[in-house]
Parts: C-alpha cells; sequence; structure tokens
C-alpha cells in the first residue's frame, strides 16, 4: 500500500495529514453507512495552494480523487467506493471576509454551515441554507450536493446563494471565480459546478450571498389527525400561494423519537402528523401570512395550533426538527434516509405509498420532509447487522424511488445521486441525456478520475440494464476496489 | 462559398432540409416547424460547415445582427422557433410553468397570471422575445433585487445539440438536484452550446399591490451610494435602478407585495429618500413598465458587471469619460450598468465610443467585467482556466462547432 506518491503526498500536507491504512477506517463511508469502501489514503490539504500540489500530483499518477468535506451526505457520494484518494476540506476553515455593503461572505470550502450564519450575524446578515446538518456539514460539501434545509421553502437552495468558486479540477488547475460580478462572464460554470458532486475537481473556496436577518419571524405548529390531513393543508396552502419561510412535517413515529431525546421540542405526543411553519419579513405579511395557515389548518381538522411565544420556544421546535434524524436513533442502531420529491399536488398520495411499502415489508418508517417543497424523507430505521432487514429497506427504498418517478417526481431533492441513486438515474433520463451529461464531464475530466462510479452509469442505461456495474447497491455494498 | 451572405446560405439550408424561411424583423430565417426538421437544418449546416444562431424573435441582436457583422461571409444564419411555442404544462398547485422555447414572453406572463401568478423575471420590454432567447441571452428584470436573477428560477430544459441529440437536465419541480444542472449552462450561453427547445420555470405569486417612487440625483456615484442605504433601510424592495436620460439622472425604485406590508414600508422608504420624490401608488405598474423598457437591452451598447462595493467608483469614473447625452440604466441591487446612446431606439450601429469605454471597463478589471451586448461572450478576458472551460465545453457538446462562430474563427467557412 506505502507508495512513493504517498511520501510525497505528506512531504506536501504533512505527514499528519495523510492517513492510511486502519486509521482511515473513519473515512470508510458517509452518512450512508451500508456503502463503504477503502481508498488508498486520505488527504486533508490546508488550503488552494496545497490543494493544487495535490491533485497535480495524483494527476500525475492517475489516482482517483474522492472529494469530501464533513461526510455527511447520505448518498455515499464521498466515499471511496472506486478506490483512490479522499482529499478532504477538514483543515480548511477560515472565514475570510464578510462584506455587509455586498452581502457577500468569502469562505474556505470547509467552513462549517451553522458558524457562516454566527459570522455573519453581528453584521445583520445570516446565510439562507440551513441543512438539518448545518451544525457539522461544510459549505464546500453543501455546494456539491446543492444543500437544502428547511427554509429553501422561500430562499431556495444552495445554487442560488452561491456567488463564485475556486476549484482545483482534476488536473491540478485552479478555476477562480470569485469576485464575480452578479452574472456571470461566459458561460454559468457556478451554476454548473454546485451540485455537481465532486465531478468537476474540489471547491476550495466559496463565495456566497448573505440575505437580511429578517425583521419578524413567526413559528407556528399544528396538531393533525392524520397524516393525510397535513398533506392536504400544506397542498391548499401551496395553491393559495403562501408566501412561508419554511413548511415542515412530522409524523407520529418521529415525534416519539424527538420527544425521547435530547432534542425534546414539546411536540404533542398525541399528534399522528405535526405541521411547522415559520413566515419571516415584515410584522404585517408575517402575520397575515400565519393567519391563513391556521385557517387552513382548522379547515383540515387541526387538533391543536400553538405558536411560539419567543425566540427560545422557535428555537426549540427547530432543534426538535433539525435532531429528528439524530433521535431516530433511538428507534433503531440505523437510519436509511431517503430523499425523493413529489408533486407538491400528489403529496399526500406518495406520502401513502411510501407507508404502505414500509409496512408491506414490516419496517419502521418515520416521516420527516420539506412538505413546502414536495421534499419527502421517508426515513426507515434498521438495524445493519440484520442481513433480511437491510434487504428490505434497500428494496423499499428502490420502491419508493420508482413510485415518485411514476408519478411526476424526481429522484432526489437536496441529498444528490451518489452511489445510491446512480442507476435510477436511467428512470428518470434516457441515454442521450445522460450521454450529454457525460459529454460535459469528459470535456473537464477525460480520465473521469473525479469522483469515480458516482451519478452516472458509465455507459449511461445500457451498463444499468446489462448489469454492468463495478458493484450493486442492490446486493453486496463493499465496493470492489 | 464566401462571396455568400446569410441570407443565401440560409436558402441553401432551406432547400436542403425542407425548412420554411421565415422574416423576423430584416432578418431571414429558417424557421422549423418541428424538432425534426430542426435536426435537419443542424444536419444540413454541419454539412455545409455553416454556421447557425438561434436567434428567438430578433429583439436583443440590435447592433450585432448577422446581417449587419463586418465580415457577411462568416455571419451565421439565424434560426428561429416561431414555430414551436405553446405552454405544455402549467398545474394549479405546482408553481411552475413549461413552455416551449417559441413562446413569446409576454404570452407566458399573461398564461400564468390567470392562476395568481407571475414569472420570476418582470421584462416589460420584451414585448416579442421569445422564452428561448430570453433563457439564451441570460436576461433578468429589474425585480431580481428581490426574486434573483432568472437563472436561478429555470427548474429544467430540453435542447437539441448540433449533432441532433435531444437532452434533457432537471425537471419540472421545485425542488430538484438530479444530474447535473446543464440548464443552468445553457441559460445565458448565448446560443453557444445548443438550441433551446423546451423550459421550466418556478412561478412568483402575483403581488396584491405595487407602490414606487422616483427621485433626482446629482450625480451617478452619490445616487449610487444613496441606493445602497436605501437598501439598508428597506431589505423588501423589489427593484431600485439609477437612470440617466435626457441627461436627467433618477434614482427610481419600488416595492411589491402584500398590500398592508407594502403600504407601511413605502412610508418608510420615503423617510429613508428624503427630499421630496416622486410617490406613485396606483400608476406604479406603468412605472415599472417604463422603466423597464428603459432597460431593455437593445437601447444599449454595453453591459459592465461590478461587485456593489465598487460600482459607485466604477459610475464616476465612466460619468467622466462619457458624453453627457449617453444613456445609463443601472441595476443597483446587481451591480449592472447598461450604457447606450441618447434616444430610445434600438442601438443598430457601434457608437464611436463603445470601444473606449470597452477598454476603460476591461483596464478595470477585476474591478468590473464587460460584454458587448447581443454579442457571444468569447470577446471579453475570462481568466486563462475560464477560457479554457468554455472552450472544452463548447467543443465537448459541439464538436461541429456551428453554433460557436467567435470560438474558433478559422473554422469558418472558405
Amino acid at each position: 500500500m506505502t507508495k512513493n506518491w504517498i511520501d510525497e503526498l505528506r512531504t506536501i500536507v504533512g505527514p499528519r495529514n495523510v492517513i492510511t491504512g486502519s486509521e482511515s477506517l473513519a473515512w470508510e463511508s458517509d452518512g450512508l453507512s451500508l456503502v463503504r469502501g477503502m481508498g488508498q489514503a486520505i488527504v486533508l490539504p490546508l488550503d488552494t495552494e496545497e490543494t493544487v500540489r495535490v491533485m497535480k500530483l495524483l494527476a500525475r499518477e492517475g489516482v482517483p480523487v474522492v472529494p469530501r468535506g464533513a461526510g455527511t451526505g447520505l448518498t455515499g457520494g464521498a466515499t471511496p467506493v472506486g478506490g483512490g484518494v479522499t482529499v478532504g476540506t477538514a483543515r480548511m476553515r477560515e472565514i475570510f471576509s464578510i462584506d455587509p455593503v455586498g452581502r457577500l461572505a468569502h469562505v474556505q470550502a470547509g467552513v462549517v454551515n451553522s458558524d457562516l450564519s454566527v459570522a455573519a450575524r453581528p453584521h445583520g446578515l445570516f446565510y439562507a441554507p440551513d441543512p438539518s446538518s448545518q451544525a457539522a456539514c461544510t459549505l464546500g460539501g453543501n455546494v456539491a450536493n446543492n444543500s437544502g434545509g428547511p427554509h429553501c421553502f422561500m430562499h431556495g437552495s444552495t445554487t442560488r446563494h452561491v456567488r463564485g468558486v475556486k476549484l482545483v479540477d482534476a488536473q491540478g488547475q485552479v478555476l477562480d471565480l470569485l469576485a464575480s460580478p452578479a452574472d456571470p462572464e461566459g458561460l454559468d460554470l457556478v451554476g454548473l459546478i454546485t451540485g455537481s458532486e465532486g465531478m468537476f475537481g474540489i471547491v476550495t473556496e466559496v463565495q456566497l450571498n448573505l440575505e437580511p436577518l429578517p425583521e419578524e419571524v413567526q413559528t407556528i405548529i399544528a396538531v393533525f389527525p392524520s397524516l393525510d390531513a397535513a398533506c392536504d393543508c400544506v397542498s391548499e396552502a401551496i395553491a393559495a400561494h403562501i408566501e412561508a419561510s419554511a413548511i415542515e412535517i412530522l409524523d407520529k413515529l418521529t415525534i416519539a423519537a424527538v420527544e425521547d431525546s435530547i432534542f425534546a421540542a414539546g411536540y404533542p405526543r398525541e399528534a399522528e402528523a405535526l405541521l411547522l411553519v415559520e413566515a419571516e419579513g415584515g410584522a404585517l405579511e408575517v402575520q397575515e401570512t400565519i393567519d391563513l395557515v391556521m385557517q387552513l389548518a382548522k379547515k383540515h381538522g387541526a387538533m391543536e395550533i400553538r405558536s411560539a411565544q419567543d425566540k427560545a420556544e422557535r428555537a426549540r421546535l427547530w432543534a426538535g426538527r433539525k435532531g429528528a434524524f439524530g433521535a431516530m436513533g433511538r428507534v433503531a442502531p440505523d437510519l436509511y434516509v431517503a430523499d425523493v420529491v413529489a408533486p407538491r399536488t400528489r403529496l399526500r398520495e406518495i406520502v401513502a405509498l411510501a407507508i404502505e411499502i414500509a409496512e408491506e415489508r414490516n419496517l419502521r418508517l418515520g416521516n420527516v420532509f420539506h412538505a413546502g417543497d414536495g421534499n419527502l424523507h421517508p426515513n426507515i430505521a434498521y438495524d445493519r447487522r440484520d442481513e433480511d432487514e437491510v434487504r428490505r429497506v434497500l428494496e423499499a427504498g428502490q420502491l419508493i424511488m420508482e413510485a415518485c418517478i411514476e408519478r411526476g417526481g424526481s429522484l432526489t431533492g437536496e441529498h444528490g445521486v451518489g452511489v445510491e441513486k446512480m442507476t435510477h438515474m436511467c428512470d428518470l433520463f434516457d441515454d442521450d441525456d445522460l450521454n450529454t451529461m457525460h459529454r460535459v464531464r469528459d470535456a473537464l475530466d477525460p480520465k473521469r478520475r473525479m469522483n469515480p462510479t458516482k451519478v452516472l452509469p458509465l455507459r449511461a442505461c445500457r451498463e444499468v440494464r446489462n448489469g454492468g456495474l463495478p458493484f450493486s447497491p442492490m446486493g453486496n455494498l463493499e465496493a470492489k476496489t | 462559398m464566401s462571396q455568400t451572405n446569410a441570407s443565401d446560405r440560409a436558402h441553401l439550408l432551406g432547400q436542403g432540409s425542407g425548412c420554411a424561411l421565415e422574416e423576423v424583423g430584416e432578418l431571414i430565417c429558417l424557421a422549423p416547424k418541428d424538432q425534426g426538421q430542426l435536426a435537419e437544418v443542424l444536419g444540413e449546416a454541419r454539412r455545409r460547415s455553416f454556421f447557425v444562431l438561434p436567434i428567438g424573435a430578433g429583439s436583443q441582436l440590435a447592433w450585432c445582427r448577422p446581417d449587419a457583422l463586418d465580415d457577411p461571409a462568416h455571419a451565421p444564419i439565424p434560426i428561429s422557433l416561431m414555430h414551436m411555442a405553446g405552454v405544455l404544462e402549467q398545474i394549479p398547485g405546482e408553481g411552475t410553468v413549461t413552455a416551449q422555447a417559441g413562446t413569446p414572453w409576454r404570452d407566458l406572463a399573461q398564461a400564468v397570471e390567470q392562476s395568481g401568478e407571475c414569472l420570476p423575471a418582470d421584462l416589460p420590454g420584451a414585448t416579442t422575445s421569445t422564452l428561448g432567447g430570453i433563457l439564451g441571452a441570460g436576461r433578468s428584470g429589474p425585480n431580481r433585487l428581490r426574486y434573483g436573477p432568472l437563472r436561478h428560477h429555470v427548474l429544467g430544459m430540453q435542447v437539441m445539440l448540433s449533432d441532433g441529440t435531444l437532452a434533457k437536465s432537471g425537471g419540472r419541480l421545485v425542488k430538484n438536484v438530479t444530474g447535473f444542472d446543464l440548464h443552468r449552462l445553457y441559460t445565458g450561453s448565448r446560443g453557444t452550446l445548443a438550441i433551446i427547445l423546451e423550459a421550466s420555470l418556478r412561478l412568483m405569486a402575483l403581488p396584491e399591490r405595487e407602490w414606487s417612487f422616483s427621485i433626482p440625483v446629482a450625480d451617478c456615484a452619490s445616487g449610487f451610494t444613496k441606493a445602497l442605504e436605501i437598501q439598508q433601510a428597506m431589505p423588501r424592495l423589489h427593484w431600485l435602478v439609477l437612470t440617466r436620460t435626457q441627461s436627467e439622472l433618477r434614482l427610481q425604485g419600488g416595492l411589491a407585495g402584500r398590500a398592508s406590508q407594502v403600504k407601511t414600508d413605502q412610508e418608510r422608504v420615503l423617510t429613508a429618500l428624503g427630499g421630496t420624490p416622486e410617490s406613485f401608488d396606483g400608476q406604479a405598474p406603468t412605472e415599472r413598465k417604463r422603466l423597464g423598457e428603459e432597460g431593455a437591452e437593445n437601447r444599449h451598447a454595453w453591459d459592465i458587471g461590478s461587485p456593489l462595493t465598487h460600482c459607485a467608483e466604477l459610475l464616476g469614473i465612466l460619468e467622466a469619460q462619457l458624453p453627457t447625452e449617453t444613456n445609463l440604466w443601472v441595476d443597483c441591487g446587481a451591480g449592472r450598468i447598461l450604457v447606450g446612446p441618447a434616444g430610445d431606439a434600438p442601438v443598430t450601429e457601434k457608437p464611436s465610443w463603445a470601444e473606449t469605454i470597452g477598454a476603460e471597463a476591461t483596464s478595470l478589471r477585476p474591478l468590473c467585467v464587460h460584454r458587448h451586448l447581443h454579442d457571444q461572450w468569447t470577446e471579453s478576458n475570462p481568466t486563462t482556466t475560464q477560457a479554457d472551460w468554455q472552450q472544452r465545453l463548447t467543443r465537448g457538446l459541439d464538436p461541429a462547432g456551428i453554433f460557436s462562430m467567435t470560438l474558433d474563427p478559422e473554422k469558418a467557412p472558405a
């Protein structure tokens, strides 16, 4: 395993920042713990300059590269299933500047999402995308996955907040798109890079738009006697053009898990479903939005509607929501977090289907999702030591995806494709679509060394249909390295 | 072949592909009736090594029209998708619309208004512009201050590549990260990568009420500084524009949204403005539309982008160099400066001062960047890696080079 080029990596970034052997076990998977892979090394450069030297060396050696932020992704995107070297941004933690006039932040890619909002707050600003993992996930990882979060209902996903990036490509060349004006000069390369799941290079620095802190924020919860009723309430609110900042739903199993955990938020345990709605902006528009939600919630049979009385209560309500994935650890040791998008007019139907699919396989399903965007997260609690349960979990995950796509939905709303959903790309796109994506990839990384065996089946759909993938997400999940 | 002009070559392509020719303004265009015929046109263009240019309605071409180029032998043959128009899907309650590229923007706006929604870009000057043309040109309206640029609201696309391949990316849902966002790449690519066939957009709630103001300012730099102050005082402004027409400088802006909120916010704006601004209630939409028309890009010759922190300084430099009768239209939220000759007619000739201003803007890099409007982006001066990426992408998607006339002049028809 020890090769001269690994010693050269140590020279570039320092011996402590090249991890090999048993010490690299912590990097063998990301949040999709079912998929594991061992590469040749993990390298942690400090900045763009070190990343350039690392990438030039790996290009010289023809070694595949797997970019990695905090490893909180949920689709195996940061797992070295195709071998190679994982290049992490864990040491790139500097916030270079916050420009209150231009409302821009310039940060290194390894800065943690929530740290940016903390730093921006004294300037009356915040960073809007707020994935549930925001206390751990990095901004570079958010760029790679075009991450979302509850408040993306109003503010949009990461791509709407990335003004510029600095990226080191597969050959070690620096693409500097920082200090850009509001509109790109030429092609929108920033838009292309955002959400490309590390397949064009490693983002080392990011320039992000910041938003003014809202003048008024109101948060309410509405308690429903059924999940169907909560879904119908949301669909009607969307049709009425409601301008809330977040619209979330939690089901009974999730509520119980949260209330039994350190994230206990005071959610009523008797609720079959809980609608969590926040509105922000001017005081009058916020009040009108909240009034409209309350009116619709009553119409759809809400048993109780409660407003957060102060900041502390609001923070508790959100801590419960954002801690829901972690809280599910009380139900079972492992959690499969699905991420699909439903047409917003068909929320009830697709949520019901997910429940049915899980029940048929005797699985414990918790629903917590961004209802306003139609972005569902059916979460299946399981024990990975139980092989049969793992099989049933994966089967259910695939069926939920297929059901969603059949009804006009999409594969992923914010977690990305990674390894998990690669084969299902052919359910949504045809050969020509995928080959066009390959043409773009090949133009920028002709040797396909950046994050191989992710997102795109190598030879589009033909490979999937012929069973020619290098590994099977449905079968043996140990990658062939 | 080098002696033929674009019109002659359009006739040749029309004969070879069976595609009808139509007049768009003064241009003779190929106007395919469907995707099959468009593929025939592109195939014929590849065989003959003719450049082609998707032009939408031709409303933004102005002095960069193919028939106005210095070397007509190298002028691209315009393709219009006027016959490939119409709304494909708008489901009440989804908040999205999908339409064919040839759909006039005005028709699209009217279609979505019926469901209490509006398009995410306010382009009142785009009376004839098409969806495909607007996306291809990367346009945004003044209300980007509130909603962000139009490209942020493009949810998916179907395009045709130069080899006739049909390719889609994204989808029709408001949230979706499946696959590469190639629709972001096509938006603003000015027809250099593919021909946009259809696109899906996110819709916004139609505002209940609008209000706008207009106030004279002494000079560009102080006007822009004032604009930043107003934005600090009122983060909910929908648009904010600094204009110079007929040598008069004005700062103009507006609010839109819930009626009660707009009414309250307008008092705060008036207080922050000081002086005696003109205030518009019932006429606010008319004022906004007038301002939008003044900002129509075909009235301008230069498009300069600058970070907000440098915009006041840059405006000061430009103001000192430009003839006083030139028009300015500055989107104060985006740091975008449009410079045009006097009058309100489309610019049909390159103004004498255009090169000077372009050189001035270039000399200030990275303080600002500039673009020829209506022209292809490769004439600008991006960093080496950026230019390299752009060329690789262009060659990757269009290896025949029929969309990218400025990419490699050597590829021009001999």
